[in-house]
């Protein structure tokens, strides 16, 4: 038997903007372009459509504007898409046949709350700076139904020590930190709900290569030890090729090619990622 | 022929051969001559344009190599079909111990468990001791390609793909690496591009000859690398 999804995409769209009925075909890689000529909206991403496997790591490349993050936000229902289907399918989540994109937003949040983490480029978005590292988790912890105090303060314990943030600083605020050990919190709070889906966006740029490599290892180390679905952000091939066995490339909000990360990395078949590809190597 | 456990292999520029259960086929031909791009085929790093590579499973479904779903190449990877590349692919941060476990790790087996059992293959390659926390990227390239090989042995694949993995190798290490091909068991079938005769005379069953990415020969050591007077 093969195994199923943990989460599948279908048709992902989002534009901002009024829109209109050219947007679509009058953009992407084709155009070279994600403005709308006609009404001038942007189409961030457009008939995006992939799925997850428990326990692997997906990435998604592509340079700056290529709609990589609004995949991940509309998936953590930071915005809300355009059009398209997300379904989350993993045990105890009660909305595995529906669109998660169509419930209510207290259903959202549940979904939220128990099934999703997410670790954003820029701790301040993850993380409130100046409430302590424990409480930062604590409160996902309660998000999450979790109730007895001494347990969350274990939990959030644990979850910095694996993290390896020293526990003395655990009462300390997250703005005092490096932006290493504050990525390092955000993703001890990501974890605290044992998430199914775990959404990482850019999570090590702009850090340097020490505190890169470290934060790289403790994702392998989460990979071995948990079985989330993991998307990958990033615009380093370095990265993918590190850590993922798929990779998405996007370009212009679109998927321009998807395959294997070994292939798409020897074996490119479009002349985008051929570009990419080229300019790393 | 046997059906059982065969495996066909046919495309890329009219090349067409099947390998059976526990056969080891050897590819020679010169630089550019398509070997590599072969086997990368096979292994799905790179995508065949024509023809189809069958691929028939222990639970005796064939799959065709070419057509399979990524997950699906992906779970072969994990479970039957190994890839030897010429050099170790760095593992940044990894312990030579931890580089050949790690395969187990990712099929779900405990850390000590997978430890113990890439201690066994360190021991058997003959590398010191000293050496099995130090990382390979300080290693000697014959202790590295030791290290590459192990990592691919330690999954028990059913088809193993050696992409030179003695090209870049002196004698001593060469000999090493040979003897561990040899010591593989008769369940799993290799297919390995190699330029020098004399480890093909040593290990294959029969021998492809690739020129100009066209395949024009096939038969068994003795009648192709014998031939060469070589």
């Amino acid at each position: 038997m093969n195994p199923a999804p943990a989460l599948e995409v279908n048709n992902l769209t989002k534009i901002y903007g009024s829109g209109c009925r050219k947007c679509i075909e009058n953009t992407g890689p084709d155009h070279s372009r994600n403005v709308c000529p006609v009404c001038g909206s942007v189409v961030a991403c457009a008939d995006i459509t992939f799925d997850v496997m428990p326990g692997e790591i997906l990435g998604i490349v592509g340079e700056s504007g290529s709609g990589k993050s609004t995949i991940v936000r509309c998936l953590h229902f930071d915005m809300e898409p355009t059009g398209g289907a997300a379904y989350l399918r993993c045990s105890g989540n009660d909305s595995g046949n529906e669109n998660i994109f169509l419930l209510n937003s207290q259903r959202k949040r549940a979904v939220r709350n128990l099934h999703l983490g997410m670790v954003y480029q820029n701790p301040q978005m993850g993380l409130r700076l100046d409430v302590t590292a424990g409480g930062n988790i604590a409160e996902k912890l309660l998000a999450a139904g979790w109730q007895n105090v001494e347990k969350i303060r274990d939990r959030g314990g644990k979850l910095l020590k694996r993290t390896e943030i020293p526990l003395e600083r655990m009462d300390e605020a997250p703005r005092n930190f490096s932006g290493g050990m504050q990525q390092r919190v955000q993703i001890a709070k990501a974890l605290a709900n044992d998430p199914d889906v775990l959404l990482l966006d850019e999570l090590t740029t702009g850090l340097d290569v020490s505190v890169q490599a470290r934060i790289l290892d403790l994702i392998k180390e989460i990979r071995r030890s948990t079985n989330a679905a993991m998307i990958l952000i990033t615009h380093d091939l370095g990265v993918i090729k590190l850590l993922s066995e798929r990779t998405i490339v996007l370009k212009d909000g679109r998927i321009v090619e998807m395959g294997l990360t070994d292939q798409i990395l020897e074996d490119p078949q479009h002349e985008y990622t051929q570009l990419l590809v080229n300019s790393v190597l | 022929m046997h059906v059982l456990g065969g495996k066909e292999i046919k495309g890329f520029e009219d090349v067409s051969f099947s390998v059976k259960r526990g056969e080891f086929l050897a590819i020679i031909g010169s630089s550019g001559s398509g070997k590599s791009s072969l086997l990368k085929c096979m292994y799905r790093t790179y995508l065949a344009d024509s023809g189809s590579m069958l691929y028939r499973r222990d639970s005796d479904n064939t799959i065709d190599l070419t057509t399979a779903s990524d997950h699906e190449i992906l779970r072969l990877r994990r479970n039957e079909i190994g890839y030897v590349s010429q050099l170790l692919q760095a593992v940044p941060r990894t312990i030579a111990l931890d580089v050949i476990a790690e395969p187990l790790l990712q099929r779900g087996i405990g850390i000590d468990d997978a430890r113990d059992a890439a201690s066994g293959y360190l021991s058997r390659l003959r590398i010191l001791e000293d050496l099995w926390d130090a990382y390979p990227s300080t290693f000697s390239g014959g202790e590295r390609q030791r290290v590459n090989i192990a990592r691919a042995l330690i999954r028990a694949p059913r088809l193993l793909l050696l992409d030179e993995p003695t090209s870049a190798l002196d004698p001593a290490s060469t000999a090493v690496v040979v003897e561990m091909l040899r010591a593989v068991n008769h369940g799993t079938t290799m297919i390995g591009i190699f330029h020098d005769l004399s480890v093909v005379r040593e290990l294959a069953d029969r021998v492809v000859v690739m020129k100009d990415n066209r395949m024009v020969g096939i038969g068994t050591p003795e009648e192709i690398v014998g031939d060469r007077g070589d």
